[in-house]
């Protein structure tokens, strides 16, 4: 090679084409999906005192005296969330178990149990309260039931990828030591995964009480109910409340979780 | 006695891993089992515990006693008196002492036969987040019944056991920590003293020390030699280095290929002899590092 007088070096640079349809494609969809669903900026805009009005209306003179009034729903609310998600964790052990191929070593019975999972985490938890207000009448129970649903698809789904993802060694241990299939449960299994899932079920409560809040909009109990019927007779200052006492509730609850989820693992 | 008959591996994704492998192993032996890594060593060594199944071939163990599948060795009567000594009540005219071969057995028969067999791994795998005391009373599942296993309860006679199998490796002082918190060689060696709780007959090593420094290498070194010298253990050991097995094992067996291709007793050659002939083994000269120590 002649270092004097190098050559132009010449590269072929692959086609851009690629870049240009998936930008032309993002923008299609966008408006597409604008067009749509009668989206307009311009409505955005214009109605933007509204909103302004009504922000007002809700926050610039809550009515405190209304606070104590919604402490009862909201504790309601935080209980249909707490009992959910243990029920939840509870049946959502075995299912794992029956999920994860490393520990039920049956390809069929795996794939049956995720389908199944996968159903259940994929219905919407509003979807599942509205049916079951319909099933067994409005009230906690409907709440409960549908966040119970939603809790063991959520944690069993991520608890069985924990399980598939374990130190196998210690399995292998306990099973050159004779044991059965329950103490290798007990040792080879539990003691890798009980932090995530305790994480899990923790997570699962903080989604929880978020969901619970807005249940009682379609009749399932919980702080949602109050907020209905305060939003239906136009007392916005009562709404105001309810809204910033939901707010700071969820805020510490996320808090406190997040922290206790940040020690476990 | 161990007796493999024509015994054969292939994996399910077609990778044969041993080929027709012969071998006998004599109660109180050290057998070192010297080779390239993928040529058969791990596989070889599951086998024995059936943690792998074979393809083909048959593995005979002697002298099992038909109802317990507890393994009494190539002199019953020997073992039963050394047991006798540690307390146990053996009834000699009770056992129905077999030769029955291993890879016929399943379930509870399996775990039975499992209680007599120890391992100990590469990697350890000591359960990280329970105390040690709590590993080496994993040593004793197969002796109690599955809701003490489930709940944790131990009988302090179970407690006693780990106790002195934890003086034994020389960390009684570490009991109550928790098992994460040791450095690598006291992982092996709490490893170890689950074996020793386990109150095995065979124990099969993989690997013992392929994860640990020079120093801690000779040290859980030493302990596996006490436990097959002092207890008369049988000892089959998957080792890396050349120097371990001319030092600690009665009898180096090299595999290639996941065939047999060398087998012989320690003190038939010298050291320089063999070095030699395992280079049929490794299929290249025997360098520096394939050893531990200094050569």
């Amino acid at each position: 090679m002649n270092l004097k007088q190098p050559e132009a070096i010449v590269l072929k640079r692959p086609s851009q084409l690629k870049k240009y349809v998936t930008i032309a494609l993002v923008i299609i969809i966008l408006w597409g999906s604008a067009r749509f669903a009668n989206f307009s900026l311009i409505d955005i805009i214009e109605n933007f005192h509204q909103a302004g009005r009504l922000l007002k209306q809700m926050f610039g003179k809550p009515a405190w005296n209304y606070a104590p009034k919604v402490i009862p729903p909201l504790l309601e609310t935080i209980q249909m969330a707490i009992v959910s998600s243990l029920l939840g964790a509870i049946v959502a052990f075995p299912l794992a178990l029956l999920a994860s191929s490393n520990f039920t070593e049956n390809k069929v019975i795996n794939q049956i149990t995720r389908f199944i999972l996968n159903i259940f985490r994929t219905i919407p938890s509003m979807v599942l309260a509205s049916l079951f207000v319909a099933i067994f009448g409005s009230g906690n129970f409907a709440g409960v039931a549908a966040l119970f649903i939603f809790s063991f698809g959520l944690i069993s789904k991520l608890l069985y990828e924990s399980i598939e993802a374990i130190d196998q060694g210690q399995v292998e241990a306990i099973v050159s030591l004779g044991g059965n299939k329950l103490t290798v449960l007990r040792y080879g299994i539990v003691p890798q995964i009980l932090p995530q899932f305790i994480s899990y079920t923790l997570y699962t409560f903080e989604v929880n009480v978020r969901a619970a809040a807005v249940l009682g909009y379609v009749g399932a109990g919980g702080i949602g109910q109050f907020y209905e019927r305060a939003y239906a007779f136009r007392y916005f200052d009562r709404v105001g409340i309810i809204v910033i006492i939901t707010f700071v509730t969820v805020l510490i609850i996320d808090f406190i979780s997040s922290q206790i989820r940040k020690g476990l693992v | 006695m161990i007796k493999f008959v024509n015994v054969s591996k292939t994996y399910a994704n077609g990778t044969q891993a041993l080929k027709n492998v012969n071998l006998e192993i004599f109660e109180g032996e050290f057998v070192a089992i010297l080779g390239l890594s993928g040529a058969g060593k791990s596989t070889l060594l599951r086998t024995v515990n059936q943690i792998i199944d074979v393809t083909e071939g048959h593995i005979y163990i002697d002298n099992i006693d038909v109802n317990t599948f507890d393994i009494y060795g190539d002199n019953p009567d020997q073992m039963i008196e050394k047991l006798t000594n540690k307390g146990l009540s053996i009834e000699r005219d009770k056992l129905d002492l077999q030769t029955i071969d291993v890879t016929t057995l399943k379930g509870k028969q399996l775990r039975k036969l499992r209680k007599n067999i120890g391992m100990i791994f590469q990697s350890f795998n000591i359960i990280k987040r329970m105390s040690v005391l709590q590993n080496v009373l994993t040593g004793r599942v197969a002796y109690n019944p599955t809701w003490r296993n489930i709940l944790g309860i131990y009988k302090e006679a179970d407690k006693q056991i780990a106790y002195r199998a934890l003086k034994k490796v020389d960390i009684l002082e570490k009991t109550f920590g928790r098992a994460s918190e040791l450095s690598g060689g006291q992982m092996q060696r709490v490893a170890i003293a689950r074996s020793l709780a386990q109150e095995a007959k065979i124990l099969l090593a993989d690997e013992p020390v392929a994860s640990l420094d020079p120093v801690t290498t000779f040290e859980v070194m030493e302990f596996l030699k006490k436990i097959n010298q002092e207890d008369g253990v049988t000892m089959i050991a998957n080792l890396h280095h050349v120097d371990l097995a001319l030092k600690y094992a009665t009898r180096i067996v090299g595999i290639k290929g996941g065939e047999v291709v060398y087998d012989i007793p320690r003190h038939g050659k010298s050291d320089k002899q063999i070095i030699k002939d395992l280079e049929l083994v490794y299929g290249r000269a025997i360098g520096a590092k394939d050893f531990v120590g200094e050569h």
